[in-house]
């Protein structure tokens, strides 16, 4: 009667243990250590790591760049600009006006705008919608309303602000801008930029003394008129 | 619960994997945080009172092959997270990955690490603005490192 009981029940299974791996070797591990440095050196090198290596705070020949003011000023002043960038917008807003009141339309100083694009890529056809507009020798007042619409950049809003500006044919940019006319001058300005130690906007050159960031008309005021005792005026 | 099944769960707590998840988790929050300030139109950073946040975020060393750096962060923070999930489910990858896994999270964190100096190098030395957020997140990133060394010695038995 036991017996049978017995044969009843099922036979017990050993727990199902599974086979742990035996440990990672230390070569693998250093092999990922090293892919590890690889792919990180790689992403550094094509993010314009190298750049850093060819740095200079030479000033940047902006011969071929929109110009305003007396073409032979003591003073120049060189600013490097990204539609982008907030603090250019608010140089734009407080600090242009003054400088083209006190200093361009007096014929002290000559105002080289040096638009390009440090971070964000789809600022490049901002930039070139603004190269568009130099072609038509409206620059500096297409440039001041892209900083009146900061932000607003798609395609659409470009030619609908150049509407907006006096004087500026859009149609004329809208086709500017579709044929890529200034794709590669918008490269060259950020290569040329970026390989000389420009790496944050805005910055300012008056004439060898540079000038970083949104600073107070006050420095721009000290600095020109270092320059213009210099020049003797 | 009473006080001394609390004190129990407590005790036997693995502390360094909550810690790496803990850390984890706020890499995600300031990743997000700069991913808004980097791809909504007109968003700026809170930098307390400074305009660096902004003079960094403007740099050209915020985009890496024209994609914005915080999505590397935040990419990197989720596959983290999603590994230490998985590292706890034996049951579902078996045992026998659990050491990979924790090869992967070393990994990361050790190119995590790299990337973060090479940054922070940039802001101190390059673009002469500090970026609180983009540091806090290399703080993160270099604090789950040594765990990630530890949790790799553990797994890797």
């Amino acid at each position: 009667m036991a017996k049978s009981k017995r044969a009843t029940i099922l036979p017990k299974r050993p727990p199902t243990i599974e086979k742990k791996s035996p440990p990672i070797s230390p070569a693998v591990i250093f092999g990922v250590i090293a892919l590890a440095f690889v792919i990180v050196g790689g992403l550094i090198v094509s993010g314009g790591g190298l750049n850093l290596l060819n740095r200079s705070n030479a000033p940047i020949n902006s011969a071929n760049f929109p110009t305003k003011g007396k073409a032979d000023a003591s003073v120049t002043i060189t600013e490097f600009t990204d539609y982008g960038c907030s603090h250019c917008r608010d140089f734009e807003m407080e600090t242009a006006s003054l400088l083209d009141k006190d200093y361009i339309q007096t014929g002290k100083v000559k105002f080289v705008a040096h638009p390009f694009y440090l971070g964000a890529p789809e600022m490049a056809v901002t930039t070139q919608a603004a190269w568009c507009a130099a072609d038509q020798g409206k620059f500096f007042e297409y440039h001041h309303a892209l900083y009146e619409n900061f932000g607003s950049y798609s395609q659409t809003a470009l030619i609908s602000i150049a509407s907006g500006v006096k004087g500026l044919d859009a149609n004329a940019l809208a086709q500017c801008l579709s044929k890529g006319t200034h794709q590669n001058d918008v490269e060259q300005a950020r290569q040329d930029a970026v390989s000389k130690g420009i790496v944050s906007t805005p910055i300012f050159f008056v004439n060898e003394q540079r000038i970083e960031g949104n600073q107070p008309y006050e420095k721009f005021k000290q600095v020109i008129e270092q320059e213009l005792a210099k020049a003797g005026k | 619960m009473n006080l001394v099944m609390l004190k129990l769960k407590l005790a036997t707590l693995d502390w360094l994997y909550v810690l790496m998840i803990g850390l984890t988790i706020v890499g995600i929050a300031i990743s997000a945080y700069l991913m808004w300030g980097y791809t909504v139109p007109g968003a700026e950073l809170s930098c307390g009172g400074s305009s660096d946040c902004e003079t960094v975020k403007d740099s050209p060393y915020s985009h890496l092959l024209g994609i914005p750096l915080p999505v590397f962060g935040l990419g990197a923070y989720f596959a983290l997270l999603a590994l230490l999930i998985a590292q706890k489910q034996a049951w579902v990858i078996g045992r026998n990955w659990q050491p990979y896994i924790a090869l992967a999270i070393f990994a990361i964190s050790l190119a995590g690490v790299l990337y973060s100096v090479y940054l922070t190098y940039i802001e101190l030395f390059v673009i002469y603005a500090i970026c609180r957020w983009c540091v806090g997140s290399a703080v993160v990133m270099v604090t789950i490192f040594p765990l990630g060394i530890f949790n790799l010695q553990r797994n890797n038995q």
